[in-house]
């Protein structure tokens, strides 16, 4: 039997985004910064589970790039996945703690690419289950 | 030979721009406008770079911003940073002084850096933290970023080691280099004996830790690498007792 095409962005896989990325705000001040390494990573997975990002386009699979190839309407969507990438940078651990003012930077860009997100994601599951989000 | 106290190149530079996009370059540009330092470092300087390697460049001074992209990564230090105890015993700095070129300024602050206990212990810190974030996000994560994830467990326990030994961290093309050398010519274990030396964190965290380095292993030996990792974590790394290695005295006990 033929198997159907995956659609691209199941609700159902943007709802438990949308909850993760929730979940990702508020555990900022409370968790260590490799602890929010792995919860972007799970969400570049998840991203690729739902089909809003193809794994085959990425170059490499970190959530800026992710953000990049999001098979969905986000405005800006360059400027996101830059801002992403200057947020996986100021949260690296990989040489030295990061300061408090890179981690204060850090948290309002995941502030702010959390919000633009979750607005782009709620249109999409709105527009799939014949919604007006 | 310490490349930072012979060569000075401000060509280097110009050498560099013409490898990043329009978009980079106006960093670059932007970033030396406000350096009074400038180095370059890490796989470029060392000519251990792949074509895909990006360019790593420290800028000293006032208003200088970190910038990062595919192609270039620049680190940004005010004077006062770099002159200070954080800066000077941090794996980086070291680095720097071993790899670095200098491209632009007297960088007197070289003189001072010694590498501190402090670097060690962040990078144990570090490594554990990376175990127990794997073990516990491995079921959400895809096969090829738990491929990601011990190759960077791999890579940071190399440089534990070295630290360990005082040794300034070199290129990751030349850590990587050393692991595989290690296939044919003897024990890649030999790498991973840094464990043995973490006295932090509980013992289950060192036990994760442990599990990672016996996965790296036998992920080594696996021809098909990314397909042993789609399995649960547990059953993946299976039984392991804290001298598995043969190396271990402390893990577990």
């Amino acid at each position: 039997m033929r198997g159907r095409k995956k659609q691209s962005g199941d609700s159902g896989g943007i709802s438990a985004i949308l909850a993760e990325l929730k979940l990702l705000l508020e555990a900022f001040d409370d968790e260590e910064t490799t602890e929010i390494e792995f919860r972007l990573a799970g969400l570049t997975t998840m991203f690729i589970k739902a089909g809003l990002s193809s794994q085959k386009r990425m170059t490499r699979l970190k959530f800026h790039a992710a953000i990049q190839v999001m098979t969905v309407k986000v405005p800006n969507r360059g400027e996101l996945s830059d801002e992403m990438r200057t947020f996986e940078d100021l949260v690296n651990s990989y040489g030295d703690e990061p300061s408090a003012e890179d981690l204060a930077e850090a948290k309002e860009i995941l502030a702010s690419v959390v919000g633009q997100l979750t607005a782009a994601l709620h249109q999409t599951a709105g527009k799939q289950l014949g919604l007006n989000l | 030979m310490t490349r930072t106290s012979t060569t000075r190149n401000s060509d280097l530079l110009a050498g560099f721009a013409c490898l990043l996009s329009p978009k980079d370059r106006e960093a670059l540009n932007d970033a030396l406008t406000h350096a009074e330092d400038v180095i370059v470092f890490g796989s470029r300087a060392a000519e251990v770079n792949s074509k895909a390697s990006d360019v790593d460049i420290l800028c000293v001074g006032e208003s200088v911003r970190r910038y990062k992209s595919d192609q270039l990564d620049l680190v940004a230090r005010t004077p006062n940073e770099i002159a200070g105890a954080k800066w000077l015993g941090s794996e980086l700095a070291n680095h720097v002084l071993a790899y670095g070129i200098v491209a632009r300024g007297a960088s007197q602050w070289r003189d001072d850096i010694r590498l501190a206990e402090a670097a060690i212990i962040h990078k144990e810190s570090r490594l554990l933290a990376l175990a127990d974030g794997l073990w516990t996000y491995w079921d959400r994560l895809h096969p090829e970023i738990r491929k990601q994830y011990l190759t960077t467990i791999r890579r940071e326990l190399q440089r534990l080691q070295l630290l360990g030994d005082n040794i300034a961290v070199p290129p990751t093309p030349l850590l990587d280099r050393s692991w595989e050398k290690k296939i044919g010519a003897g024990p890649a274990e030999v790498w991973l004996t840094g464990i043995g030396r973490i006295r932090t964190g509980s013992m289950a965290t060192r036990e994760r830790l442990l599990r990672t380095a016996d996965l790296i292993l036998r992920n080594r030996r696996n021809t098909s690498p990314i397909a042993s990792l789609d399995v649960s974590f547990s059953s993946a790394t299976g039984p392991i007792t804290s001298d598995s290695f043969g190396i271990f005295g402390g893990v577990g006990n």
